[in-house]
Parts: structure tokens; sequence; C-alpha cells
């Protein structure tokens, strides 16, 4: 089976620090990867990198086999890849059904001015029909018409899962999704995301510090470490590694 | 040979250029204490500067002080004054507010201060008396050091005072504790407090020192203009900012040599640039006006051109994230009736109102109401930029002269029919700004506002001055002049035919925009105003949705701005479309309503009817039911729309709805709740709506309570159906 995504020797450097260097990833359908590591091992370069919001130094981003490099943030998320934000992201002054809605519009291209101009720019009863099935799915649907200020943080992050789900994305980046969250909350999420994915087959990348979650979570790992790609493998055997152990608890020697 | 005459010509204009330099090096440095102090982006710099230039010329001129107690009164009384008011009045409470609100609180300054002053002072700018200088005879008297160019007294003075002013701010920063904490105080305020110093204090003193700077600036530089007037100050701001750029507007040295520089490009570019134009002559236009509009090219080259800019991120405090959040806005199910009510009131209010215009307006009257008219469609121009788009365009001015003078060219070149020109110039408009708006796209929000001022400023100066463009020299004379349209049976030479035309395009654009707001472009540039990084994520482009901005907004502008000249039968670009006007028309329809059409037809009626109706005394005297009853106070100077409107903008921070709109909105809310307990809504009207799913999509803010009907924010609601 191919990938699905292939990110592979990417290298990344800020003002002479190496932020990431050569490091390879590969996300295959329908699987949920976590990419962990502690804070400063460059996650969120590699994040921002995978999204075209910083532009790589070195190495190739292949999206369903095709490069990805050049292309705008926009046109990444048009070609599949849906996201979510460590420090959440909504419209505000709008409801949640409005966040479902827009996204929903974008990804099916039917506005144009002419339509707009001639009232036809109204959401259609099949987009609303759309929106609704994804909120029904997250257990959003008596939130439809909140205004999306009266909403908890938990229910923030959801309501960017549902905005992502609306572009019908193959890959799912999931951006520190339990930072801000309490435990229960947090598994609460995982549930729901476990739900939805197997409804709707795609694949996830979750960047997370949240040992726990990752380990419930997801199938495979990578760790980063300094930039560098110190151990991947299942998620069970990765985190059992001394190496990932050491970065992320230090090495101290018990019982001296 | 020839090299050593270019060479003198070029030192010579370096020395021409060093004292306006100092000047624009003095106020670059103000300009950036307070930007760093505060965050404020302070436009309303040159009108601090006009002030103090007009104080110092009235004590000297009209009160016959001396020197030096005219200049303490101006420069170290007044204009500190100004500062340590606005900072403790204004900008203190909005130290977290975004840049742009607090760049619109200084627009709605810039123009409200100069109007207070001349109230309070009885001031009046007289033509032909050209301001003093800080010596006698400053521009009658010469020195020539270098046998290339002789400094005027006041030159002299001007760059020895420049200078002083920059060695006084250098020390106090590096070897004062006030300085230090004004260092500190930059990097973060909260910081700053957390190690016990209080960074508010800091700061009003870092507005008083900024602001004596302005006024020192605004003293020093008032000889250069031959009449005292405010606009001609907002030249020193646009010089100052241009200056900053280079510094980033984060380096005071920077900004120190920038002013210089400034200074040195312009005198440079005067000297040599007519002897370019002699083998081109249809530069001609451009050279002619290249000492006005240097600043603007430069500011504008800086703006869009300099990676580092485009770069800038608007500065932040580190700990910005301790701040609370905003109060939640909370929408609310509007009663049937109230919505009933609200449409009975308006069309009642609009058939009563064109009724009486109908049959009892004379020629004059006819004429404001019209003028509000076709005024409220240019700023729908506005709402659909700032309103819609969140972003601070202060070029429409230009936009709508566009459209003017296509209709002008138009007619007088290939007699076209103006109605034909009227939809030409808007689509001319429609691609100049579309064009605009590329370069500018990557830009931040005040950035993009400067760009925008200084193509207006550009438009002003250079474009205008083009044959093709503002007539050249023939209309010097006979004016720009615009025919009356007439199809088949219709002649719009007639005052209400013309009404007619005017309200018809009125309610098609507003129809329009309305329509827009609803549909797929209004949603997404609602969506871009709110979060960049979030609509990219779904696959919004921010590039293309703000070139459709700007296009559409230009267009609108442009079919006013031909309907504005051809009701005057002139295109008048002086009067209606000078960029200071554009100014005027942001801060009014910031401060009514920027997001809602009806802000739009607010600000058109207050922009031509407050002066007659108001403020002329005229409506009192309607309800007193004689002119004779109308107290002495009136009429009250126009200058005072500058005045309220202006300071109405200061509220753009706290309710970017609009004031009208909050009030309207608090009203509504409370009339709202009142029927709600009055008559209970019954669960049948609910329901009804509930089968419509698309009308409970609805914005929970201002726009909600405009929108066509009441269902949603209702929990319960998918129960129900």
């Amino acid at each position: 089976m191919s990938a699905l995504l292939q990110a592979s020797g990417i290298s990344k450097s800020f003002a002479g620090i190496q932020a990431l260097s050569n490091v390879d990833i590969a996300v295959y359908p329908h699987q949920r990867v976590g990419l962990i590591g502690p804070n400063g091992a460059g996650k969120t370069t590699f994040f921002n990198c995978l999204l075209g919001v910083l532009s790589l130094d070195e190495g190739q981003v292949l999206f369903k086999g095709e490069e990805l490099s050049g292309l705008p943030v926009s046109q990444r998320a048009r070609a599949g890849i849906g996201r979510t934000f460590q420090r959440i992201e909504l419209f505000e002054e709008t409801t949640v059904l409005e966040h479902l809605f827009i996204a929903e519009r974008i990804r099916n291209g039917t506005g144009a001015f002419w339509k707009d101009i001639l009232g036809l720019g109204r959401p259609s009863s099949e987009e609303l029909e759309r929106c609704y099935e994804v909120l029904e799915l997250l257990g959003l649907l008596e939130m439809a018409q909140a205004p999306i200020e009266t909403l908890s943080l938990g229910q923030g992050r959801l309501v960017e899962v549902g905005r992502a789900l609306m572009t019908e994305p193959d890959l799912l980046l999931l951006d520190e999704p339990s930072s801000g969250l309490g435990s229960e909350d947090t598994a609460a999420l995982a549930n729901t995301l476990q739900a939805v994915q197997a409804e709707r087959e795609f694949a996830i990348l979750l960047v997370e510090h949240d040992i726990n979650l990752v380990a419930e979570f997801t199938e495979y790992s990578y760790v980063l470490d300094f930039g560098n790609m110190i151990a991947k493998g299942p998620t069970k055997e990765v985190l059992k590694e001394p190496a990932v152990r050491s970065a992320y608890l230090g090495t101290f020697e018990v019982g001296k | 040979m020839v090299f050593a005459t270019v060479a003198e010509d070029l030192f010579r204009a370096i020395l021409q250029g060093t004292p306006p330099g100092t000047v624009y090096a003095l106020v670059a440095l103000g300009f950036v204490l307070t930007y760093k102090t505060s965050g404020v982006f302070n436009l309303a710099f040159g009108a601090q500067a006009y002030v103090s230039a007009a104080l110092y010329y009235r004590a000297v001129n009209d009160w016959d002080w001396p020197t030096v107690p005219a200049l303490v009164l101006s420069v170290f009384v007044l204009a500190p004054a100004i500062g340590l008011i606005l900072e403790r009045v204004i900008f203190r409470t909005l130290r977290t507010a975004s840049a742009v609100s607090k760049l619109v609180i200084a627009i709605g300054l810039s123009l409200a201060l100069p109007a207070i002053f001349e109230l309070v002072f009885s001031f009046e700018a007289v033509a032909g008396r050209a301001p003093t200088g800080l010596l006698p005879n400053g521009n009658g008297v010469f020195y020539d050091p270098f046998g290339v160019y002789p400094f005027s007294r006041n030159e002299l003075v001007q760059m020895a005072v420049a200078l002083l002013g920059a060695l006084v701010l250098g020390a106090l920063f590096r070897f004062t504790a006030i300085g230090l904490s004004m260092r500190a105080v930059v990097e973060s305020p909260r910081m700053t407090e957390l190690a016990g110093i209080r960074a508010d204090w800091v700061s009003a003193f870092a507005w008083a020192l900024s602001s004596a700077f302005a006024g020192l600036a605004g003293v020093l530089i008032a000889p250069r203009f031959n009449t005292l007037l405010s606009a001609d100050f907002s030249y020193l701001v646009v010089v100052a900012v241009a200056a900053a750029a280079l510094g980033r507007l984060v380096s005071l040295p920077r900004a120190l040599v920038g002013g210089l520089a400034l200074g040195w490009v312009i005198a440079v570019f005067n000297t040599f640039a007519p002897r370019w134009a002699e083998s081109a002559s249809f530069l001609e236009p451009i050279t002619d006006n290249l000492t006005l509009a240097m600043p603007f090219v430069v500011l504008f080259g800086i703006v869009v051109l300099w990676p580092a800019i485009r770069r800038a991120r608007e500065a932040t405090d580190p700990m910005a994230g301790v701040d609370p959040p905003p109060p939640t806005p909370t929408g609310y199910d509007r009663h049937r009736y109230l919505s009933i009510g609200l449409r009975a009131f308006t069309v009642s209010f609009l058939i009563i109102f064109g009724w009486v215009v109908w049959t009892q307006a004379d020629i004059r009257w006819m004429f404001l109401v019209t003028q509000a008219v076709i005024m409220s469609t240019i700023y729908l121009s506005i709402t659909v930029i700032t309103g819609f788009a969140g972003q601070i365009s202060l070029c429409q001015g230009a936009f709508a002269a566009i459209g003017g003078f296509t209709v002008f060219q138009m007619a007088d070149r290939w007699d076209v029919s103006p109605l034909l020109a009227i939809l030409i110039g808007a689509v001319i408009a429609a691609a100049v700004g579309a064009l605009l708006s590329i370069p500018v796209l990557r830009l931040g929000g005040v950035w993009l506002a400067l760009a925008t001022l200084a193509f207006a400023y550009f438009f002003d100066s250079v474009m205008v001055k083009f044959p093709w463009v503002g007539g050249g020299d023939t209309s010097l004379l006979q004016g720009t002049r615009v025919p009356r349209p007439e199809l088949g049976p219709w002649d719009f030479n007639d005052d209400k035919a013309f009404l007619v035309l005017a309200v018809i395009v009125l309610v098609l654009i507003s129809l329009a925009v309305i329509q827009l707001r609803e549909g797929t472009i209004g949603r997404t540039l609602r969506v871009l105003r709110s979060s960049e990084v979030a609509s990219e994520s779904i696959g919004i482009s921010p590039a293309k949705a703000r070139i459709a901005a700007f296009a559409i907004s230009a267009f609108i502008a442009g079919i006013g701005g031909a309907m504005l000249s051809i009701h005057q039968e002139n295109v008048n670009y002086g009067n209606n479309f000078a960029p200071a006007t554009a100014l005027f028309w942001l801060v009014l329809v910031v401060s009514l309503s920027a997001r809602t059409v009806e802000g739009a037809l607010q600000a058109g009626a207050a922009f031509s009817l407050f002066p007659p109706v108001i403020l002329n005394g005229t409506f009192l005297g309607w309800i007193l039911r004689s002119e004779e009853r109308i107290p002495g106070l009136f009429p009250i100077s126009p200058k005072w729309r500058f005045i309220l409107f202006g300071l109405a903008a200061v509220q753009y921070a706290r309710h970017p709805e609009g004031m009208v709109e909050y009030g309207k909105n608090r009203s509504l809310a409370k009339i709202n709740a009142r029927l709600h307990k009055k008559y209970p809504q019954a669960p049948t009207h609910n329901s009804r709506q509930q089968g419509q799913q698309a009308e409970h999509l609805q914005v929970v803010d201002a726009q909600a309570s405009n929108s066509q009907d009441n269902a949603h924010s209702n929990p319960n609601a998918e129960a129900e159906s």
C-alpha cells in the first residue's frame, strides 16, 4: 500500500539553529499516527512545513503521490489536508453551523460572485444537511445555532474538527488537541475522534506531548528530539524505548 | 567638467534637503516613541503639530507675544498636555486593542483636534499671511557657509533645534531612569508592571514627550507653508511614517537617519528629475508635483517592497495572553412583534420622508437629499471593505474620483452618455482597486491602511494633474464639467428625476451588498477577518478574497463618485474626493455602523444633512415653528461635525460595529426582553421557522438584528422540529 503522506529528508533551520534535520515520516490511509517529543523537539516546525506555513530547506513532501512544495496553505487544504489548532482558532461572531457551512461551501466550490448578487449564495438545504450530519457525528447538534463565543474549549476543539471534516480531508492533522483540556475532556475528545474516524475513514497525524493520549489513540508513532528522529515504530513499543523515556523524563538513575 | 557640475548639484541638493530632513527626523522620532510605548499608530500626529504651530502663530502674530513665551506655551505646555490627555483618557484603556482599531481612533482624532483648536481659539487660516519662524525675518536672511547653497535663518534654526531634540532624547534614553523604564515598557507593559514600575505613567510620559516633539516639528516646519492649514500637516505625518518605516517603527536611531535620508532623497529628486523630464514631456505632471508626492511614493515603496515590513507582524505583548477574553456577544431571539414594529417604523419613516421631500423640498433641500443618497452609495463601498473584510482603506476617495473623472472624460472627449460612463468608470475603478490590492496583499492591517493612504495622496498630487485624468489646464479654467444624462423620455436635468435615479442606484447597490453579505463572498470575508490561518486551513485563499473585496469596494465607490459628479455637473475633485475628505468618510461610517447597509445610509444622511439640519438650527426651528425662536447659539460651526464624529470614532475599539448600531442593539434587546415577558412567543411561530433551515443560519452580532427574521439561538430548535 502506498503512503498517503510521505515526507522525506525534511530539514529546516532558523538562523543557524537546526530545528529539523533529515526527518522522514510516512502516514498510510486510515492510519492513526502520532508525532511526539518534548517541548522544542521541532514538532510544530514539522507541522508547519507539512502545511506550507514554512518553506523547506531540504526534503520533499508527497501527498497522494504528488509533490506539495510551492503550494500555498489553502491549496494544500483543498488537496485534502485538514487541520486543527493548538491555540484554538475559531471565527468570531458566528455560529457553530456557520463554521461548518463556509468550509462546505469552499469545498464544493459553488460560490460565485454572480450567484451572490442574484441571491443564490445562501446555504442550500443539501449543504446544510451535510453540515448537520457532521454535527450529529460530533454530538454538537444541539449547539448548531450557538454563538461560537459561548462554547467551552473542548466543544471549540470539536467545532475545529467538524470544520476540518467538512473539507473531506484524507489526512487530518491534530495539533496538540489536549492542550488546555483536563484528562476527562481529553478522553472524551479521543473517543469522539475515534468514532468519527471509523465512520469517515481518513488518516490522522497527531502532534502531541500528552503521552497518554498518544498511547491510547495512535497505532504508530514517531519521536522527535532536538530536530532528530530518535525512534519510530508501533506506539506501544516506541514508548518503551529507553531513548524516548530519557528524552521525556531526562536521565537519572534510580536506587543509587 | 560635467561630473563636477553634477557633484556640485548633488551637494547642493543634500544641503538643501538637510533642514527639512531634520524636521522629518524629529517627527519620526516622536512617532516611533508613541508607537513603541503604546502601540498606537498615531496618524493624529500631524494634527498635533498643526495645533502647536497654529497656537504659536496666534500668540506671536495676534497677541504680540515674544518668541520664547509663545514657544513655551505652544510646544512645552499645549503639546504635552494634548499628549497626556490622549493617553489618559483614550489610549490607556485600549492598550490591548488591535492596532487597526487604534489607527481608526487616531484618524478620528486627526479630524477632531484641529476643529477643537480652531473653535476654542477662534482660529481661521488667513491666506497670504505666512507663518513666522522662531527668528525675525527668518526667510529673508541667508548664510552660505559652503558657497553652494544659502541657508535661511529658519533653516539653521530648524537644524539646530532638531539636533538638540534628538540629543536630548538620546540622553534621556541612555542615562535616565525614565528612559530605561520606557525601553522596558516598549518590550512589554505587563512585564514592566510585574517589576513594580507603573507602565501607564511611563507611557503617559512618552506620550507627553512625543507630542512635544510633534509640536516642535510643527512650529519649525510651519514657515514652509504660505497659509496655516491643517491639511498641509497631514503631509508631515506621511513623511514621518515613511521615515519611521525605514526603521521598521522600532528603532529610534534608524528613524532619525530615515528622516534625514528622506529630506535628501526629496531634494535630490527635486534637483535632477526636471532634467530627466526634459527628454520626456509626458513625465511633466509627475515632476511638477514630485516634492509633494515623493513622501508618498517612498512610503508606498517601503511598505510594499521592503521585505522586513512584509514580514512584520503587529507589535504584540508577550504576555497578551493573560488578558481576559472580550465579553461574549449574545444573540437574542427577536420577538415577532419587534420585527414587525421595526419594519413598520422603517417603511413609514421612508414613506413620510420621501413624501415630504417630493412635495415640499425646494431646490436647496432637493440638492442635499440627493447628495445624501449618493454619499450613501459611496459609503456602501466602505461597508464592503471595512465592515465585511475588516480592512482599513484610506483611498476610497481616489476610487470615487476615478468614477467621476471617467464620466467627465467620456462625455468631454467622446460624447459618451454619462449613464454608460458610470459603468465604465466603476469598472476602471474596480480594476485599479484590484491592481492596487495585489502588492499590498501580504501586508498586515495597519500597513495596508498606510499603503492605501500613500496611494490616495499619490493620486491626489500626481494622477489628478494628468490631462487624461483631471483634464489638465483647460479644466483649471472651465472646471471638470459633467453633463446630466437623458434616457428616452426621462431627462435627468430635472432634479426630481435625478433624485429618482440616485435612489434606484442606491437601492440596487444596497440589495447587492446585502446579498453579498449573506452569500459566499460575504461569509468568506467575515471568516477571513476573524482568523486568517483558520480560513486558509479550509481552503480559502486570502489573496483572492481580498482582491475581490477591493475590486467590489472600488466598483461601488466608482459608481458613487460618478453619480456625485453628474449630480453636481462637475467633478469638483478638491471638494469631493481629496484624501482628507476620504478620511472623514471612514470616520463617519465607522462611528455610525460599518457593518450594516443602514449604517451607510445613516452616514450618508449625516454627511450632507447633519450640518444644515442640526448645526444650523433648522430642525429646532421646525420644532419651535418659527425661525426667529432659534436660540442665538445657532448656527453652530460646521466644524462640530469633525469633532462629534471624530470623537465618536474613539469608540471603534470597543464597539467595532459602530456607536449607533451598538446603542440600537442594546435598546432593541431591552424592548425585546420586555416583549418576550409580556407576550410569550407562540411555539408555532418558531417551529414554522425551523422548516426553513436557511433562515436560521445567521450571524449573531449586529447583523443578526438586521437580518430577515428571528429564528435562531434556540438550542432546542432541533428537538422541536
